[in-house]
């Protein structure tokens, strides 16, 4: 088989912003790799990509060109994965500066992670958003994710109870 | 923004999260509340926290985490039940000895030929048991069963009478004896029973080590288990047809942790050693911890990632004794017996701490009835109880004084060591050489006294 390494692929997004990308580089996504398995003649139409918009795909593609090469994670069972993450509990330091953007950018990188299937992706998403929580107090959540309080004073009271003693220890 | 994420996403970011944020988050907002108390893994994680172990204890492949999860439940439903929050104080008056004291203050008395199980606790309260044997060995108590097991020595056999409850009838087995180990050493002292199964340990007449499993129920022997170069050993049914060992070597002071599948009732197997891992091994003045239980299994570690544990250097050796344990974690003591150090050692997260606890005069190991193995200071005015890896704390007595020191590892993970030291007074009778039992849960604590 020849080696499709310089094969172009030209992707559209939802706001119709077009890329022309390496092959290698898109197939760090698990969708696009399968739908182009499934594509055997060449196609010059973009693969539409409805859920992504054009700059969250342009981080995506940074993120994808950076890490060209490396070595898909297998889809073994779900407890090698789970160990595999285990052992990546830190995010490298490009992957950090990466993934520093602004809250909403976060999510929507996270979401096209899990629409395109781009599970190391998906998982330095995760955890930024676990290590932005960690140690905060509910209020300092709600106003960091302007979430709105919707219980009632007496459920309050009730969930107040049930966790007493994990906070007053 | 976090709120319009998929929930199978929401779920995998929060499986990175540990379980005080969790319960953080559950305070957060309903959506929040509804998913952290819908995912049965998160709700584990949580209720973990409860009793003070972080692992998740993907341990056995044939239990799943709800089945865990249940487990857990159960175990947290018993210690709510015998837990009271003060200091409690009887007195015994009839003239009788004393034989032996249980957890939860069950007591053993010899009156005139009969043995009376008497409970001074809070649930069993006012239990008062009068069981006639021909030669009494010892009894073994399932509060989850309402079981009394008296252990009796007959016709050359050790048997055992399963005994009514504490609402005065006699338990439909009550009659039937069933027989169990041959010979007069049998050892009564280290029996673990788990729902129908029963386990006890019998020395042969080499000093092997012998686990005997019987299913009490049916009285019939499941199976049986031979180990040898052991000088300690102590074990907990995991489930009806595991059962986990702590094996100790007391030469070169090694301990591993093995674990047993038995086999079906019915099937005359032998029983599988499904696991042998070495865990403490000390040359000269540390503990290297070489493997043990971690959240997908038994591993042993990679040379590389080993964890080297110090202690203060000590010009004895020291003897280690296991105090409780479940099966994903464990708490241990060093004790030193000429200097009178003991240290605590502790797993419950995924590795092993080891905290000086301070020094007492020169410790004893004895065996007992309740837990593997406990340890007491000579002349039997300190002892250390452990009811729970949450619970392990040293008794000192003193003229009508008597204080509790908690230890300081002993309360749940994650929270700071409990500062819990409390001094009390005895109004009616002097702690001299003649006390004999000492037994406390959480706050509750019973003392027996013999009366001449």
């Amino acid at each position: 088989m020849a080696a499709p390494a310089t094969q172009q692929i030209k992707i559209r997004c939802n706001d119709e912003k077009e890329f022309t990308v390496d092959r290698d580089v898109l197939e760090r996504s698990v969708l696009i790799k399968n739908m182009l398995e499934d594509v055997t003649e060449q196609q010059d139409a973009p693969i539409p990509l409805p859920n992504v918009s054009g700059p969250v795909m342009a981080k995506v593609l940074e993120y994808c060109t950076h890490h060209r090469g490396e070595p898909l994670p297998s889809a073994d069972t779900e407890q090698s994965q789970d160990e595999t993450r285990k052992r990546t509990t830190d995010i490298s330091e490009w992957d950090q500066k990466f993934i520093t953007v602004d809250q909403e950018m976060l999510f929507e990188i996270i979401l096209a992670a899990n629409y395109l299937d781009i599970k190391s992706l998906l998982d330095v998403g995760c955890k930024t958003v676990a290590n932005m929580i960690k140690g905060k107090t509910p209020e300092e959540i709600r106003k960091l994710f302007n979430i709105v309080n919707d219980f009632t004073p007496e459920e309050e009271a009730q969930i107040k109870k049930e966790n007493e003693w994990a906070e007053d220890r | 923004m976090i709120l319009t994420i998929p929930p199978e996403v929401l779920l995998r970011l929060l499986s990175d999260l540990d379980a005080l944020t969790l319960i953080r988050l559950k305070h957060v907002c309903r959506y929040l509340y509804d998913i952290i108390t819908s995912d049965v893994s998160l709700i584990y994680k949580v209720e973990l926290y409860h009793v003070g172990m972080a692992d998740d204890p993907t341990v056995f492949t044939t239990l799943s985490i709800s089945e865990r999860l249940q487990k857990l439940r159960t175990f947290l439903q018993r210690r709510q039940e015998v837990f009271i929050d003060h200091w409690k104080e009887k007195t015994v008056t009839q003239k009788a000895s004393l034989i032996g004291t249980y957890s939860s203050g069950l007591f053993v008395r010899r009156v005139q030929g009969a043995f009376w199980f008497m409970h001074l606790g809070t649930v069993w309260n006012h239990w008062n048991y009068r069981v006639s044997t021909t030669e009494y060995r010892g009894f073994r108590v399932d509060y989850n069963q309402n079981l009394l097991l008296v252990m009796d020595f007959v016709e050359g056999h050790i048997c055992f009478r399963p005994c009514g409850a504490q609402d005065g009838k006699q338990h439909p087995l009550a009659r039937v004896p069933y027989f169990l180990g041959q010979g007069e050493d049998a050892r009564w002292d280290t029996v673990s029973l788990f729902e129908d199964v029963i386990a006890t340990m019998i020395p042969d007449d080499q000093g092997a080590v012998c686990i005997e499993i019987l299913n009490w129920k049916q009285g019939i022997t499941v199976t049986s288990i031979d180990i040898r170069d052991v000088d300690h050993c102590a074990f907990t049914f995991v489930d009806s047809s595991h059962l986990l060992l702590w094996c100790h070597n007391e030469e070169d002071i090694t301990s591993e942790l093995r674990v047993y599948e038995l086999p079906d009732t019915n099937a005359a197997s032998q029983p599988k050693l499904a696991l042998i891992l070495p865990i403490a091994k000390i040359p000269g003045k540390q503990i290297e911890y070489l493997g043990g239980i971690f959240s997908n299994g038994y591993r042993s570690i990679p040379p590389q990632h080993r964890r080297v544990l110090p202690f203060r250097s000590s010009n004895d050796d020291a003897v280690i004794a296991l105090l409780a344990m479940t099966p994903w974690a464990w708490s241990a003591v060093l004790v030193f017996p000429r200097s009178g150090i003991l240290s605590l050692l502790d797993k419950r997260t995924s590795f092993p701490t080891i905290v000086e606890w301070g020094t007492w005069p020169q410790w004893t190991l004895y065996w007992h009835s309740d837990s593997p193995s406990k340890i007491r200071a000579h002349g039997s005015r300190v002892g250390i109880n452990s009811y729970s890896l949450n619970d392990i704390s040293i008794y000192e007595f003193s003229g009508r004084r008597f204080s509790k020191n908690a230890s300081p590892l002993g309360g749940p993970v994650g929270f700071p060591p409990p500062i819990e030291s409390r001094v009390g007074a005895l109004r009616d009778f002097e702690l001299d050489d003649d006390l004999l039992a000492v037994d406390g849960i959480d706050g509750n604590l019973t003392i027996g006294k013999v009366y001449i």
